[in-house]
């Protein structure tokens, strides 16, 4: 297998190679190079998740597969078949996973775009191609979200970004069909920095479906994706992601959406597996009418700090929001949930609510909870509630009486506990979700 | 034991070694933390009513087993009134409770600002933490911010917390309404209601529900 590799680390000289790399044009180049002063002058954020232990500039920045890879199958770690076989993936399927297959790295290549989609004016390519085959519409989206100077790992995906999703739905196009794009992390030390860009213009309808996994490796890896949403005029969009990063993966990602007059806006985000995430995907309810819903749930194991929330700012009048966060840590876990609920001067009439649940499994794991309720208008409705709880004993007891051994009940018991987010993925995605969760369990529960 | 006045000193600090009640109606003006340690099978409760602004932070430890915490605050502001206040149950010892209840009032361009933090250690088995906050905005220029917080280190417990803004439920008001009442004596009904749980504290009830405002 052969790589195009850049030297590790992070200097004025390795953005402008990556820009060149890929053919940008000036403002692009510029633009990540501003977008790295920011990154240098901001400071690590001491809220949050512990990241002492990150070295943003001991990471090879871009990588690039230049040929087919010829990693053969009996090089996979077991653990990861096993987790595969257990996950019930079907074996082409598997094969393209464990990155034997069809391979790549920072680039996206599996693209799937039908043509009866092209034919309606759908655009759906590598970011890296959108900004090359769709440059005005590209430059007049691009960074308006999440503009280089939001926060310190924004400004670090601004200045290396790579690969990613650059999705355009044109008005009144119902995309029926999920549209979906694997991630994967391969190469030991290697970050992954994409950039997706979501387009969708009044009245059109969209579900967007981000699936991760990675083979575990001992280096430390850096996960930084930007993903902006603007949901025009009555557009509707959702986007999934499933992701189960290895357990030495530092996952920090900044999402936002801005959603106009009567959009809905959905964020669907189930968080396994990696070392420290942060996350909170946020909405901007910024005209009439405006819906956002954020759906969530994260499992933190052995050694994990899943730090993941949502954020809701209301603008406008009679913006609705809803958002459920479910959480399970277990095995010395440590799960929080960190949110903001903002109702700004205007945006009475709106209504939110916020639920989060956390499920301990044992005694060394650790739950948190951090709601920010701020509210500056009258004529509002604003909720929020949490609760804390381990598997009754009394809900063990009668699903046991009913013939069941204990990790097929406790197994039962969690799947009720994460059905409200299970039932709104796509079907594969919802079998794939209870098997993981089985597994991520076997004899942890006791 | 009753204690209605708090000494006007930057800090107090309290340790309940028999059930004492704190009723208190108004805040010194250089008291700004309250620390309060709760020692084994005694009750503190703490109930505060005020109009007036102030920043106060409460830190409440139920230091030993079967110790239990019950607090309840009650604000009602107006004009440019802006009350801070910040809390930490800790509960570091089995068999602990705690249940803290805020409600505020706010109208004109009062400002209600709510931190609180419960925690519960590894070893505080059987544990039982709540935290409720309410506001309510009668005003556009009013302004309620809540950040009500858990940190549970150990799966033994029961803990919730709640929180909610809102303003007058225009439904509530019609019912009274439809029943002869005029709009001002049906809004003082809805806010006295609104305060209904400290009813339970005549102590305090009768000073700070009387002249409610509407």
């Amino acid at each position: 297998m052969t790589y195009f590799k850049l030297n590790k680390g992070l200097n004025r000289s390795i953005v402008t190679q990556i820009s060149e790399q890929k053919n940008e044009p000036g403002w692009m180049t510029d633009y990540r190079l501003n977008a790295l002063e920011i990154f240098e002058q901001k400071p690590m954020p001491l809220w949050g998740a512990d990241l002492s232990h990150l070295n943003p500039y001991d990471i090879h920045y871009y990588v690039k597969a230049t040929e087919k890879q010829h990693k053969s199958w009996d090089t996979v770690p077991d653990e990861i078949k096993n987790t595969f076989t257990k996950l019930g993936i079907p074996q082409a399927e598997q094969k393209f996973l464990a990155g034997v297959g069809a391979q790549f790295e920072s680039e996206v290549i599996y693209k799937s775009l039908k043509k009866e989609w092209s034919d309606l004016g759908v655009i759906f390519c590598d970011t890296n191609n959108g900004l090359r085959e769709h440059p005005e519409l590209f430059k007049k989206y691009f960074g308006t979200i999440i503009p280089a100077h939001d926060n310190k790992f924004a400004a670090l995906n601004s200045a290396v970004w790579s690969g990613g999703s650059f999705v355009y739905i044109p008005a009144g196009i119902e995309v029926t069909m999920p549209l979906q794009a694997y991630f994967r992390i391969n190469e030991p030390k290697m970050g992954q920095f994409e950039r997706t860009l979501i387009i969708a213009e009044p009245g059109s309808k969209v579900h967007y479906v981000e699936g991760c996994s990675a083979p575990v490796y001992s280096s430390n890896s850096l996960h930084s994706a930007v993903v902006e949403i603007i949901a025009h005029e009555e557009s509707q969009v959702q986007y999934t992601t499933i992701q189960n990063w290895a357990t030495n993966v530092y996952n920090l990602v900044t999402k936002r959406a801005v959603a106009h007059k009567d959009a809905r806006v959905s964020w669907v985000d189930g968080n396994f597996g990696s070392a420290v995430t942060m996350k909170y995907p946020a909405i901007i309810l910024k005209e009439t009418g405006a819906e956002g819903k954020v759906l969530s749930i994260a499992v933190a194991g052995k050694d994990q700090h899943q730090d993941s929330g949502a954020k809701i700012i209301h603008c406008a009048p009679h913006t609705s929001s809803t958002v459920i966060a479910k959480s399970i840590s277990k095995d010395g876990g440590r799960s929080s949930y960190r949110g903001l609920l903002k109702v700004l001067q205007g945006g009475h009439h709106s209504r939110a609510h916020v639920q989060c649940d956390a499920l301990l499994l044992d005694k060394s794991s650790r739950t948190d909870t951090y709601p920010t309720v701020d509210v500056r208008e009258t004529n509002v409705s604003i909720g929020h509630e949490a609760s804390v709880s381990k598997i009754s004993d009394e809900q063990l007891f009668y699903a046991m009486s009913r013939g069941l051994n204990k990790q097929a009940a406790q197994g039962a018991i969690i799947s009720g506990f994460i059905e409200p987010f299970v039932s709104l993925l796509p079907m594969e995605y919802a079998v794939e979700i209870n098997r993981l969760i089985q597994h991520e369990m076997e004899g942890s529960i006791g | 034991m009753i204690i209605t006045q708090l000494p006007n000193t930057p800090n107090y600090i309290f340790t309940c070694t028999q059930d004492t009640s704190f009723f208190i109606h108004e805040v010194p003006k250089e008291l700004s933390n309250i620390i309060i340690l709760v020692t084994e099978n005694n009750t503190c409760t703490f109930v505060m009513a005020t109009k007036q602004s102030t920043t106060i932070t409460l830190n409440v430890t139920l230091a030993e087993r079967n110790s239990h915490f019950k607090g309840l605050f009650c604000f009602m502001l107006s004009d440019n009134t802006q009350v801070t206040l910040n809390t930490q149950q800790t509960h570091s010892a089995p068999e602990t409770t705690s249940n803290l209840l805020v409600k505020s009032i706010v109208y004109d361009s009062a400002k209600s600002i709510y931190n609180g933090i419960i925690t519960i250690i590894e070893d505080a088995l059987q544990a039982d933490a709540a935290q409720n906050s309410y506001a309510l905005l009668l005003s556009p220029d009013a302004q309620a911010y809540a950040n009500p917080s858990l940190e549970v280190l150990n799966h033994e417990v029961q803990c919730s917390h709640g929180a909610a803004v809102a303003s007058l439920d225009l439904e509530h008001l019609f019912y009274i309404q439809s029943r002869g009442l005029g709009k001002e004596r049906a809004e003082h009904l809805i806010i006295q209601s609104f305060f209904v749980d400290i009813v339970d504290y005549p102590q305090l009830c009768a000073d700070f529900l009387g002249n409610a405002q509407t």
